[in-house]
């Protein structure tokens, strides 16, 4: 078994990028809700689920979007030999506190079940699932930071040990200040940047 | 009943995060589920908040929900005949 | 051939602090679901299964400080503390690692009337989860699986598969969840909460009870030939994904129908004792069950939910009934569907309606959840 990344994307509040060059700038704006939506037009797509969407899943699905793009699972997979593997710090914490604002005041109580779906951050990998049709292994991981050693074991265990031929991996952080997603096209076969601990932490530092 | 259906409109549009839809796009007679502007169930959950929140009017069974809400006219007929607030 | 198998465990739930005190309780066929008025800062009464927190803590504050911690720290805490006790494993060891199951861990927290006086970063799961594991002194960075309601089995396959790789000889596999006012208006917004104590399966069941608790199971890895007697084994399991709707179950059932596929690749359907489904009551997920167990050729297999003795626990869910469904297995005794009167979905599903014995030595248990996922894994009984 040799696992390889055979594509990665980076997107920031300011720019998207492919394999480490820059594929498109964002402008600056006032919101990170509204940094994600330029980032959207700015790519070209057309996808009217996403303005259902909170901040994460928004992130998760242009990370997607624009990794699965020109690769043989693009546009839809229609298969379970796809797993998804995310990560992030803070898990669904944005969406949890714009849910929480709709609770807090005993009289003006409306809890609202479009933001309640949101906040799970697993729901970010259903977002991604139903969009590119994945039925594989799917697994949300919480940690401090980016945690190359896990993530690796992990994957590297899922191809492994079950039917996955691909997995779509990396971490999908979004919170009050700022976002950033790292998503990764892991495969097995040999290409330039070997599937290794040394070789995510290099890639995760350098986006 | 003018007034109603435009402000509900609006209300739709923002409440359910209907990117690109203008109210003029709604027809009042069209379903507001399934083909028409494509809701689904969460959706009809939270028009059900949409109607206690801005109307004053408790659903108590969810069930009804799909009738009243059928379309924009069957949705502002539910709200005047039974607006508390 | 190596195998991964469980050497301790410990069930927190509204029917007891210990698994014996909860496996007593539903072998009396016992419900810990009670009617909660003014709790939580809830407008309205619901049917919830909830944990005698008072006496927690009061077991608590003998080895530790109560109010360094929050509802959830304590709760899976103690839980972890319970499973070790009288055994002889180091929880402190650098071989030992711990995967946290939760959906929502400290997120009371996000309410300004509950905020302790915590550090606002004490509302992230990582930090529920650092306390957790140093309270244990545990020298690795903890795991932590937050996946809806499959979070449980999601957590128990990734500790197998961490367990084969070698790299550790032991994993703590816990989890849990505290109720609150965020989680319970949550589920009341989806009009998913039945008024009644949950009725899995059946013809008039109309929504799920919702529960809080808290599960650990240790997990090693041995060779199967030298295990020691009544060992329960995680023999297979698979997560797969609906592709389909973000809270509605699939009509096909299709993300089940895979797991559950990929989890009996090499099993033999006559050495399956019983399934222990989701059954969380409500319309959708129970019919979605039915649809996948048919498809899997599994119909005539007994099946139950536990829902109806302690609710829906969400992310302690999948272990706590994996925990129970071990303790079938080692007592070869069904354990029957609590709240289930006349079948009420579309297929001939053969629901445990009594306690009887079996000889059979696997069992398989499911879970699915908000997000289209959906996990099955399968227990051995050896020797």
């Amino acid at each position: 078994m040799e696992l390889s990344i055979q594509k990665y994307c980076t997107i920031l509040p300011l720019e998207v990028g492919i394999n480490g060059h820059r594929l498109i700038d964002v402008e600056v704006q006032e919101s990170l809700e509204k940094s994600l939506v330029q980032t959207y037009r700015n790519l070209g797509l057309e996808y009217l689920k996403f303005f259902k969407m909170d901040n994460l899943p928004k992130l998760a699905t242009l990370a997607a979007e624009c990794l699965l793009k020109d690769t043989e699972l693009y546009p839809k997979t229609d298969n379970d030999n796809v797993a998804v593997v995310l990560s992030n710090a803070s898990s669904s914490l944005v969406a949890d506190a714009k849910y929480q604002q709709t609770i807090n005041d005993p009289g003006n109580y409306f809890p609202s079940p479009s933001l309640f779906v949101y906040t799970l951050p697993n729901i970010t990998i259903g977002e991604i699932c139903i969009k590119h049709k994945i039925y594989g292994e799917n697994i949300f991981l919480v940690s401090q930071s980016f945690n190359a050693e896990t993530l690796h074991l992990h994957v590297n265990e899922l191809f492994e040990k079950t039917n996955t031929r691909f997995c779509i991996t990396g971490w999908v952080e979004c919170n009050e200040t700022t976002y950033e997603a790292f998503l990764m096209l892991v495969v097995n076969e040999k290409s330039d940047n070997i599937f290794d601990i040394k070789t995510l932490e290099h890639l995760y530092k350098n986006k | 009943m003018e007034a109603l259906i435009s402000e509900l409109k609006e209300e739709i549009i923002k409440v359910l995060n209907l990117e690109g839809v203008k109210p003029e796009d709604i027809d009042n007679d069209a379903p507001l589920f399934g083909d028409g502007l494509g809701l689904d169930s969460i959706d009809a959950l939270e028009l059900i908040v949409l109607l206690e929140k801005n109307y004053g009017i408790k659903l108590e069974d969810p069930g009804k929900g799909r009738e009243i809400f059928g379309s924009i006219n069957t949705f502002a007929k539910y709200i005047s005949e039974n607006q508390k607030k | 051939m190596k195998v991964v198998y469980k050497i301790a465990d410990n069930i927190i739930s509204s029917l007891g602090f210990t698994t014996a005190e909860n496996m007593a309780a539903i072998n009396l066929g016992q419900s810990g679901i009670a009617l909660h008025e003014n709790k939580f800062g809830i407008p309205e009464p619901f049917q919830a299964s909830v944990i005698d927190f008072a006496k927690l803590n009061a077991k608590f504050c003998l080895f530790a400080k109560l109010n360094q911690y929050t509802d959830f720290e304590r709760l899976v805490i103690s839980s972890v503390n319970e499973a070790v006790t009288n055994t002889d494993i180091d929880l402190s060891s650098s071989e030992t690692l711990f995967v946290l199951s939760t959906t929502k861990g400290n997120v009371s927290l996000l309410d300004p009337k509950l905020s302790q006086g915590f550090d606002s970063d004490r509302v992230n799961l990582w930090a529920a989860a650092n306390e957790i594991a140093t309270f244990f002194k545990n020298p690795n960075t903890p795991v932590i699986v937050s996946q809806a309601c499959i979070s449980g089995i999601s957590a128990l396959l990734a500790a197998k598969m961490y367990l084969e790789s070698g790299k550790y000889k032991r994993v703590v596999v816990t989890g849990g969840d505290v109720l609150s006012k965020f989680i319970v208006s949550g589920f009341q917004s989806f009009k998913a909460l039945s008024p009644n104590r949950c009725k899995p399966f059946d013809s008039l069941r109309d929504g799920l009870t919702l529960g809080e608790g808290a599960a650990t199971i240790i997990l090693s890895i041995a060779d199967e030939n030298s295990l020691p007697a009544n060992s329960i084994v995680i023999k297979a399991g698979a997560t797969s994904n609906d592709a389909n709707h973000i809270s509605g179950p699939s009509r096909t059932a299709e993300g089940l129908y895979r797991a559950i596929m990929h989890t009996l690749k090499d099993v033999e359907i006559q050495n399956i004792a019983f399934i222990s489904a989701h059954g969380t009551a409500t319309l959708y997920n129970d019919e979605m069950e039915a649809i996948a167990i048919s498809r899997a050729g599994l119909e005539p297999i007994p099946v139950n939910s536990l829902k109806g003795y302690i609710g829906h626990t969400l992310g302690a869910a999948g272990l706590i009934e994996t925990i129970i469904c071990s303790h079938s297995l080692l007592n070869a005794q069904l354990i029957k569907t609590l709240g289930f009167s006349n079948l009420g979905v579309s297929k001939n599903l053969n629901v445990i309606t009594k306690t009887s014995g079996f000889k059979a030595t696997e069992c398989l248990k499911t879970a699915s959840g908000f997000g289209g996922c959906n996990a099955a894994v399968l227990l051995k009984k050896y020797n």
